[in-house]
């Protein structure tokens, strides 16, 4: 099965700069190389969301406790 | 005079190799890995494992190298019994086994360090939990890079369990035929089209394989710059593998299995407890090192050697009954039970490179004492064995033999029978003795109380 988003990562990697060298003694695997890379970085945005999401919550409860006592004081 | 040579697994790496010297393990860690080797040790990586168990312990000790022109250092692990293979493991050993290497990775990280292998077989059990055996699989990290052992990962432990959850238990056992874990295009062909709305199968596998097809020996070493390697992405990557291996399940409660595993039922309360007691007074009376308990079902026998703190190995061929007894131990936190998968009519072969770099079961013993309860009669009934092959082969094992003598009039093999033509005539007590005389000495046999089955001590005799 083809589809279009490898060949649009090709297309990127034919026009970019090169990783730096590293000497591994397994076999990376090119399609696992950049697979990786694509899966990473659709992964990225979800975990640094994942990762802070307790001190968004926790933005939100203060703000919240905070509205809620203006709405009191101004009772 | 000394006995040295290297490991017959152990070529890979250039980073070092085992050997063995006068029959204790070595490690030579080689002058190119000096650097990663000093990173690991000092940065404090090796001893946050090592707090948690989760590598061999070692030492660097004062001994000739094997090899002087390239040796750094030389280190001695802490030896580990009884080498198992990934195909030897249920499914949740397995899935520890990559939760474990997960988790390196993730430490590896925290220190300026990365994986650069994720091979199954550098996982070993070890009192009961998986451990790392391979200190020199670490290198220190380089800014960008994408994880060098990804692929691995994906090919000796995601693809198993992927097929292992969702097609069949029994296909961890491609991993006897595919040395290097198995083919991610094989295993996208094999898993069912509902895994492509699965995010974890359809990126570590489906999409995986895609692009290992696509980008077939093209060279990859230019990315681009919006694409590389952040350590936020690096560690999204593990953690994204992380809750994919968590994700997958397999379960043998449910199913035809739950009621088979419950030994009791097949005995009398009765002939249950009096096997008990014959058991342990064959243990007084051997007080063997090790047990392999052949035919352990769910443990409930080879228990009996284990709570005696006798390091024992419980074999099934059954990967529900390794699965329940390999939980069981979890739960209990055994140390001294390792239940595997065996199929004894076509045990574990050496394998590999030369037919060397694994062993077979055969080659990891003799032991002490071997246990095979109520298994004669899947044997020489179930596989047409004669008495003498069984007594030869198990003679190869272990010096001490106690065995279940299962007769034809027993429900069991009466099942066996049922369907089949009974070309057995010269399945009886009185044969099954002569042939095992030829190999054993039967030092003593019990009748079971309430059963029609009989129970040998046996010691294998000096000249086999």
């Amino acid at each position: 099965m083809h589809f279009d988003i490898l060949s649009s990562l090709a297309d990127i990697v034919r026009s970019s700069s090169p990783l730096r060298g590293g000497e591994y003694y397994l076999d990376p695997g090119s399609g696992s190389f950049l697979i990786q890379l694509l899966i990473a970085a659709l992964l990225g945005g979800a975990f640094v969301i994942r990762s802070y999401w307790g001190k968004i919550l926790d933005f939100f409860r203060r703000l919240f406790k905070k509205e809620t006592r203006i709405a009191q004081d101004d009772e | 005079m000394t006995n040295s040579q290297i490991q017959r697994s152990s070529f890979r790496d250039p980073s070092g190799f085992l050997f063995t010297r006068n029959g204790a393990l070595l490690r030579q860690v080689n002058l190119s890995y000096k650097d990663d080797y000093d990173t690991f040790m000092q940065s404090g990586l090796y001893n946050k494992l090592l707090e948690r168990k989760m590598i061999v312990p070692h030492q660097e000790v004062a001994q000739e190298p094997q090899q002087p022109e390239s040796s750094y250092k030389i280190l001695q692990p802490v030896s580990i019994e009884f080498i198992s293979y990934p195909y030897e493991w249920s499914f949740s050993q397995l899935k520890d086994a990559a939760l474990l290497t997960l988790e390196l990775q993730g430490f590896a990280l925290e220190h300026g360090m990365t994986l650069k292998d994720a091979s199954a077989y550098n996982i070993q059990f070890y009192e009961g939990r998986p451990i790392l055996i391979d200190t020199l699989s670490f290198e220190r990290k380089q800014e960008g890079q994408p994880w060098v052992a990804y692929r691995q990962f994906c090919q000796h432990f995601f693809s198993p369990l992927a097929l292992m959850a969702n097609v069949d238990v029994r296909l961890s056992q491609l991993l006897r035929v595919f040395i290097d874990g198995i083919p991610l295009d094989l295993v996208s062909r094999l898993l069912p089209a509902r895994t492509w709305i699965n995010f974890s199968l359809l990126a570590h596998i489906h999409l995986h394989a895609q692009s290992q097809r696509h980008f077939a020996g093209r060279d990859v070493r230019k990315t681009p710059s919006n694409l590389s390697m952040t350590d936020t992405r690096v560690l999204a990557l593990i953690d994204g593998l992380r809750r994919g291996v968590e994700k997958l399940n397999w379960t043998p409660v449910g199913t035809e299995w739950v009621d088979y595993y419950d030994t009791s039922h097949k005995y009398l309360p009765e002939a249950l407890g009096h096997k008990a007691e014959v058991v342990e007074s064959f243990l007084e009376r051997v007080r063997p090192n090790i047990i392999w308990d052949l035919g352990a079902n769910t443990g409930f026998f080879s228990r009996l050697g284990s709570r005696r703190g006798i390091p024992t190995y419980a074999f099934d061929i059954d990967p529900g009954a390794v699965e329940l007894n390999y939980l069981h131990t979890k739960k209990d936190e055994e140390t001294h039970l390792l239940p595997l998968l065996l199929d004894l009519t076509n045990p574990s072969s050496s394998m590999g490179w030369a037919s060397e770099e694994r062993m077979s079961l055969s080659e990891r013993g003799p032991v002490d004492a071997i246990f095979a309860l109520a298994l004669i009669h899947h044997l020489a009934i179930g596989n047409n064995l004669p008495f003498n092959l069984i007594s030869k082969y198990f003679a190869n094992l272990g010096e001490w033999l106690l065995i279940e003598f299962v007769p034809k009039d027993d429900i069991q093999v009466q099942r066996m029978l049922a369907t089949r033509q009974d070309i057995f005539g010269d399945y009886t007590q009185s044969n099954f003795e002569s042939a095992f005389s030829v190999y054993y000495k039967i030092v003593n046999k019990e009748a079971i109380a309430d059963s029609d089955r009989v129970i040998y001590f046996m010691k294998r005799r000096s000249h086999v």
